[in-house]
């Protein structure tokens, strides 16, 4: 029978329970006396445990049974949760993590065994496990980082293989033996020389994956197979290749090429006869049971594009109606715009995505960075429901994982410190995601010791000694946003984590490029906080359109705080900067026909039109020369040949045809 | 035993680098040398458990060097340092009897982790 039908539904149920089982055990850490959560995570590794055997996945069937296994254990009051109990449980988490990758990227679990882990757990739930046994952690690290070495790469030819079977005939040792280079390496087909050097000192290379000349080129990833002919035991080989720098892992294993069940391929294990299909899949029963279908993107895309183009099309009926003037067709377009509004509604809520998945994978992140940098944190998370265009959230999640990181490691102090300068042992980070208007903000908080500004103010005049007085006048806000500059960092150790100065810039134009913004506020001793806010509708958006001089121009209704009719009078001067007061705040005021050198002929200027900008918390005008209206529109962007253009992105096609840049408010001032 | 190292390059800022990082990890540096012909000579006086030795240098270059070198003393353990677009290089190297390389500009962490592996 065939199963591979029901492999989507598998591994769609499988994320899922490994997802509650991360979830539950970041939980039961916290309370390890909770019996409810101890009766789900049971629940999801039993589940588990049914399905994988189910498909024949046999692996992922015993790994699961064990861990089982430590649970009835720990049922039974055999063994108590310690934090070694937890971690051993994370990284069998893991090792399922990584049978799932494989299966969806090959359809197979793949040949990682995790012998060690699997012992853990067998020790713990037989309750072997003595507290005073140190956790070798960098063993079962290095299973679970190495679970990439393929052992599927052996292919030989008739020669290739006459020769092993010679060879072994002879009496001599005939070994597979695949080296993993550390992908740090930046001269592998050097180092892969090396590794040669050294095999050929003790055995003949017979058979390489990738061939000789491929690996000469450069042309492979880190892995190097190599099947060879040796009189020394495989331990001194294995040995020896240690012994070279930037190896990250050598397996070597005896090879017995005279046995003719030798098969080249890989076996993939859902084949096997022996499988009982069990098409009653239990069901997690915490979640609601959703009916879905799987879209490919690219169909939502098209989908958005047709929909963008109807919108342009009823815009300009619009204004043929409004020319015919008749009551019928009038009518007839009320209600096609409303339908264009339902669908374009429609389509953009079937791209959204809610943020939680990318949150989900936060709190456990947070757990092992905070274990790493032996800093104690609370981590707050909310809003989770909030939803984001599914492009948006696929592209969020390394900024905010960067963000958390500087958090915790520059921002959250020792649990020494804290209590010295009277704060709670307990670091917290908050993160925070709600809609604002057309926004998404999304909020990370930390009450950790700021950003000195005083340091960033000096670190400014380092770089740039000839501005000197400038930046000593610069107001807090703007040296914070220094910040975000490339190669800014105050760190003056380079941990792995982040800190080498190229973090927050490259966080700032991935946001930027969302079509998002981000600012940060701190104070020094406090905390601080990044707000950033990203765009929910990408394409169509509410514009005021407006004509500076002869041509059409459009600004996002969203960055509109007001239009206001301004007499030339009032237009006072602070500097060279042009203000007017409004309602006692002084707001600069620019007139657009300078900087878009699109003057008006008549030069008679009663009262000025200004459209009032908001931008955070600061406001400004831009005199422009007339307004348009309000109206829906298909924001196309410019393309690479005017990528250039500061101060428009993108533009749209009007009702009479003619094209209107939209203007980027944010690079006017 | 404290482990002797002779460093070889021809930027002085390169030598007091790589010296800098071997000394914060309690190697002993027991002499520089700017070229291919003063890295021999020295070599000869000092006898130093590894030479770290760039590869670009003027006079004798890192290559020739490491061919005399081992020539006077076949035991004797070189490491060189290349930069990223030199791989035929390195690779000339290891075949003269360099036993490893490292690459500019460098992490602390692989420098040591080239030279533990060498002599420990």
């Amino acid at each position: 029978m065939d199963i591979s039908q029901y492999l989507q539904v598998y591994i769609e149920e499988a994320s899922e329970h490994l997802q509650s089982l991360n979830v539950c055990l970041l939980h039961l850490e916290k309370e390890p006396d909770n019996r409810l959560i101890l009766d789900e995570i049971f629940r999801s590794a039993h589940t588990l445990k049914g399905n994988s055997g189910a498909m024949g996945f046999k692996k992922m069937q015993n790994l699961t049974h064990e861990i089982e296994n430590v649970f009835d254990a720990v049922k039974k009051q055999k063994i108590v949760i310690t934090t070694y109990v937890i971690d051993i449980l994370f990284r069998s988490c893991d090792a399922i993590d990584n049978y799932l990758n494989e299966i969806i990227k090959t359809g197979s679990e793949g040949n990682q065994e995790y012998k060690e882990i699997i012992g853990k757990l067998k020790e713990l739930s037989l309750g072997q496990y003595v507290e005073s046994n140190k956790v070798k952690d960098k063993d079962i690290i290095d299973e679970i980082s190495i679970a990439n070495i393929d052992d599927g790469a052996f292919e030989y030819n008739e020669h290739e293989k006459k020769v092993l079977k010679e060879a072994q005939n002879m009496g001599m040792n005939v070994f597979t033996c695949t080296v993993l280079i550390n992908k740090k390496c930046l001269l592998k087909t050097a180092r892969a020389y090396i590794i040669f050097q050294t095999i050929e000192r003790y055995a003949e290379i017979i058979y390489t994956n990738p061939k000789i000349e491929d690996i000469e080129d450069g042309n492979f990833d880190f892995q190097i197979s190599t099947t060879i002919v040796s009189s020394e035991e495989a331990s001194i080989i294995e040995k020896e290749i240690y012994s070279i720098s930037e190896i990250e892992k050598v397996k070597i294993s005896k090879l017995n090429i005279l046995d003719d069940t030798l098969e080249s391929e890989k076996i993939k294990e859902n084949n096997t006869k022996d499988i009982d299909i069990n098409n009653k899949v239990k069901k997690h029963n915490k979640h609601k049971i959703v009916k879905t279908v799987r879209v490919e993107t690219e169909k939502l895309d098209v989908l958005l594009d047709l929909v963008s183009e109807l919108i342009i099309q009823k815009t300009r009926l619009e204004e043929i109606i409004d020319m015919a003037n008749n009551e019928e067709y009038a009518e007839s377009l009320d209600h096609l715009k409303r339908v264009t509004t339902n669908i374009h509604d429609a389509v953009m809520k079937v791209r959204m995505v809610p943020i939680e998945t990318v949150f989900s994978r936060f709190p456990r992140m947070i757990r092992d960075i905070s274990k790493k940098t032996g800093k104690d944190v609370e981590f707050i998370m909310t809003g989770q429901e909030t939803e984001l265009d599914r492009s948006v959230v696929d592209e969020i999640g390394d900024p905010l994982i960067h963000l958390l990181r500087n958090a915790i490691d520059h921002g959250i102090e020792t649990a020494k410190i804290r209590q010295k300068l009277g704060k709670s042992a307990k670091g917290k980070i908050f993160l925070r995601a709600y809609q604002d208007g057309n926004n998404v903000v999304i909020e990370i908080e930390d009450d950790g010791n700021g950003i000195d500004i005083e340091r960033v103010r000096e670190k400014a005049i380092e770089k740039n000694p000839v501005d000197e007085e400038n930046i000593r006048k610069l107001s807090k806000k703007e040296i914070i946003e220094l910040v975000f500059n490339p190669s800014f960092s105050t760190s003056d150790k380079v941990t792995d984590l982040s800190g080498r100065g190229v973090g927050l810039d490259v966080v700032k134009t991935k946001i930027e490029y969302l079509g998002g913004s981000i600012e940060v506020d701190t104070i020094y001793g406090k905390g601080s906080k990044f707000v950033i806010r990203l765009p929910l509708t990408l394409a169509i958006i509410k514009a005021m359109l407006f004509k500076v001089g002869d041509e059409p121009y459009a600004i996002k209704l969203s960055s509109i705080q007001e239009v206001v009719l301004i007499s030339p009078e009032k237009i006072e001067k602070v500097g060279n900067q042009e203000v007017i007061v409004l309602r006692d705040e002084v707001i600069p005021i620019i007139r657009l026909c300078e900087i878009l050198e699109s003057y008006m002929p008549n030069s008679y200027i009663n009262l000025m039109t200004t459209i009032i900008i908001k931008k955070g918390e600061k406001f400004f005008g831009l005199i422009v020369d007339d307004i348009m209206g309000q109206q829906e529109i298909v924001q196309k962007p410019l393309g690479k040949l005017l990528s250039g253009i500061e101060i428009s992105k993108s533009a749209t096609i009007l009702g009479d045809g003619n094209v209107a840049l939209i203007l980027d408010v944010n690079s006017i001032i | 035993m404290t482990k002797n190292i002779l460093i070889v390059d021809d930027a002085a800022f390169m030598r007091m680098m790589v010296k800098n990082i071997l000394i914060n990890d309690g190697y002993n540096i027991v002499g520089e040398a700017e070229n291919g012909t003063k890295a021999i000579l020295k070599y000869e006086e000092l006898s130093p458990d590894l030479v770290i030795m760039d590869i670009t240098m003027p006079e004798i270059d890192g290559i020739q060097a490491v061919k005399q070198i081992i020539k006077n003393d076949p035991l004797a353990k070189i490491i060189m340092c290349s930069a990223m677009g030199q791989q035929g290089m390195v690779i000339e190297a290891i075949q003269a009897g360099a036993i490893d390389f490292i690459v500019k500009p460098f992490q602390a962490d692989r420098v040591i982790e080239a030279v533990k592996k060498v002599i420990g």
